[in-house]
């Protein structure tokens, strides 16, 4: 039997009563298990990760991490077991990458503690993972905003957590480091048994990498299962209002979605057509007019 | 460059509390009077001190007016200066400042008034009514600041400007009103200035500061994870709300008394934390004690030009400050404009 290291049970959640942005969402992440949350605009999907690592308090229902309310852990537990990677980082002031790669050690480093020998080992290890060791002299204002976002998953990777919440954490990144970030996600969840869910607007790379992915719609749970289950065309086309189909094995049976555009297609090309047989007078003209 | 190391924190704040004592000492040699006494009668004059005895005019000079005014401003410009550096580290901004962000007014104009009831009573605590005035302004700036749940450099700087103003306002009119006799000067409270108190106000000083500076040591590296973003540091195990309430009273103490025995000295809190930044890197553990050493260091040294630029009479400190930090305020406000462009 497979043991549960986050659920959430009946989850809500507003900003301002009358208007949920998550409602009754329950779900539970396996230890070792990749969870893809994917989800149209505003559907709940940063809220969902803030919620579940209590920086908001939900309005209803319960979070539990390894099967005890998250509530019952004071905020340096909850910060051993739960890392965060952030959608977006503002980092004030001009620390090294390796200083903030460090700040993971928080957690586990008494008040007036420095770091010690294997903390630095740990971080020199998180860095190494994430690609980015050359970085790590390296002032954060200085770096590129991908690489940025590296060092802070690194940071996350230096709290040594049973469980990782990743906030679109592909967004910024090449397309070398994206497939690389979630290779890594993979990778670790088989070696450490780190169960992490991110949110992201890939269906696809969320398809190939993810075990299992939950389609979140205007605040509720639409679809939850494998992605051969879930990312099913006329659900997905449904939720974000794209025609879509699939294209078919191109990685085994994982489905790969893209967008049906014949209609746009077909205007695009009577437009280039259109303005092109405009322009040619209109080049004319301008001649003729100097 | 390793990262922090008990060796490298030690060193360093090792290295800054010899050059305080070297201000100290410079302050205690050089001024109007000129001293010469040799080891031995300053050792003489020196125990004297200590057994309250009577003294030459010389060792009065060096022991009951010249170190108790160093120790004074080593005092004022290290709380000052730990004070701003918590205050950036809150606000996540370097323009932050006591000054600048109107708590400086707020206590100056609470600090009166319990000079006034203490005239009229004979007895109140000046510094705990300047400690008031402090957290009211700060809150009071803060709530004028935020805009939809942020605090924008902009709005945050003209609540401080508008509060500042205000305030020493008010601090015009008390003074005005109020048979002044007994009540500092009024450039005392509008420029800043450090004069020689006898020790037992050095001594109180130091206590009503020990509270202030322990719980600001102990933030240091939560003030490190609130550099990640309130939410971040939030979730690497900081209680960012316990954290902030206290760091901005114990910030708000430091400044108290610093303002209610220097009246209004402006700047030191933010050019002294942004020079070790830019010398030892932003980490806090580091940063809040070095600020405190430098800002001492500073402090004492704008007070001994103070006194010597126009002698025999004296310039405000406060004065020197501000002629320093207007144009290394200028400067910061570009560069920083720069990044967030």
């Amino acid at each position: 039997m497979s043991e549960k290291t986050l659920e959430a049970r009946e989850l809500s959640f507003a900003f301002e009563p009358g208007r949920p942005v998550l409602e009754r969402v329950s779900f539970a992440l396996e230890a070792g298990e990749l969870l893809g949350v994917i989800g149209p605009n505003g559907s709940g999907k940063s809220t969902l990760s803030r919620v579940l690592s209590r920086v908001l308090k939900p309005g209803a229902g319960q979070v539990l991490v390894q099967s005890r309310p998250a509530e019952k852990f004071s905020r340096k537990e909850l910060a051993r077991k739960i890392a965060v990677v952030p959608q977006q980082s503002v980092i004030e002031f001009q620390y090294r990458a390796l200083e903030v790669v460090l700040m993971g050690r928080a957690p586990y480093l008494g008040r007036f503690q420095l770091e010690g020998k294997r903390d630095l080992e740990v971080a020199r290890n998180a860095l190494l993972m994430t690609d980015c060791l050359e970085l790590a002299e390296r002032s954060m204002d200085e770096i590129s905003g991908g690489e940025r976002q590296r060092v802070i998953l690194a940071r996350a990777l230096a709290q040594e957590p049973e469980i990782l919440l990743a906030d679109e954490p592909t967004t910024h990144l090449d397309l070398h480091h994206q497939v690389k970030f979630l290779g890594l996600l993979s990778a670790l969840r088989k070696e450490k048994r780190i169960s992490a869910l991110f949110t992201t607007h890939d269906l696809n790379l969320a398809g190939i990498f993810a075990d299992r992915i939950l389609i979140l719609d205007r605040g509720k749970v639409a679809a939850l299962g494998t992605p051969e289950e879930v990312l099913d065309p006329e659900l997905v086309s449904r939720i974000y209002r794209v025609k879509l189909k699939v294209v078919p094995q191109i990685f085994g049976k994982r489905p790969w979605l893209v967008p049906q555009l014949d209609k746009e297609m077909t205007e695009l090309k009577n437009y280039a057509a259109k303005s092109e047989s405009q322009n040619q007078p209109q080049a004319n003209s301008e001649l003729t007019n100097k | 460059m390793t990262p922090l190391s008990r060796s490298r924190l030690f060193s360093i704040l090792g290295l800054l509390f010899m050059l305080l004592v070297l201000a100290v000492l410079l302050a205690l040699f050089f001024g109007n009077v000129q001293i010469n006494l040799g080891f031995y009668e300053l050792a003489d004059q020196f125990l004297a001190l200590v057994k309250s005895e009577q003294m030459s005019r010389d060792g009065m000079i060096l022991f009951r007016v010249r170190l108790p005014r160093a120790l004074l401003a080593v005092l004022v410009g290290g709380g000052l200066s730990l004070a701003g550096a918590s205050f950036q580290a809150l606000i996540r901004n370097p323009l932050a400042d006591p000054y600048i962000l109107g708590v400086s007014g707020g206590s100056a104009f609470a600090a009166i008034i319990g000079m006034i009831i203490a005239s009229a009573f004979s007895f109140a605590p000046v510094p705990i009514f300047a400690f008031l005035g402090a957290l009211a302004s700060i809150f009071l700036v803060l709530a004028v600041a935020r805009t939809r749940g942020k605090l924008p450099v902009i709005t945050l700087l003209l609540a401080g400007v508008v509060v500042n103003a205000f305030f020493g306002a008010l601090v015009m009119f008390l003074l005005s009103i109020a048979s002044s006799s007994h009540l500092p000067s009024a450039i005392y409270w509008m420029m800043g200035q450090v004069s020689s108190k006898n020790y037992s106000t050095i001594g109180l000083v130091a206590l009503y500061y020990a509270p202030g500076i322990a719980v600001l040591l102990g933030l240091a590296r939560d003030f490190n994870l609130i550099s990640l973003g309130e939410e971040s540091a939030e979730q690497l195990g900081v209680n960012i709300e316990r954290s902030k309430l206290l760091a901005f009273i114990a910030a708000s103490l430091l400044t108290a008394v610093a303002v209610s025995v220097s009246g209004l000295i402006g700047f030191v809190g933010l050019m002294v934390p942004h020079i070790i930044r830019l010398t030892f890197g932003p980490d806090h553990r580091l940063l809040l004690p070095a600020s405190f050493l430098c800002g001492g260091i500073f402090l004492a040294l704008c007070d001994l030009l103070a006194r010597l630029l126009i002698a025999p009479a004296e310039l405000p400190v406060g004065v020197i400050t501000a002629i320093l930090g207007g144009p290394f305020f200028i400067w910061l406000l570009r560069k920083s404009r720069e990044r967030m462009s």
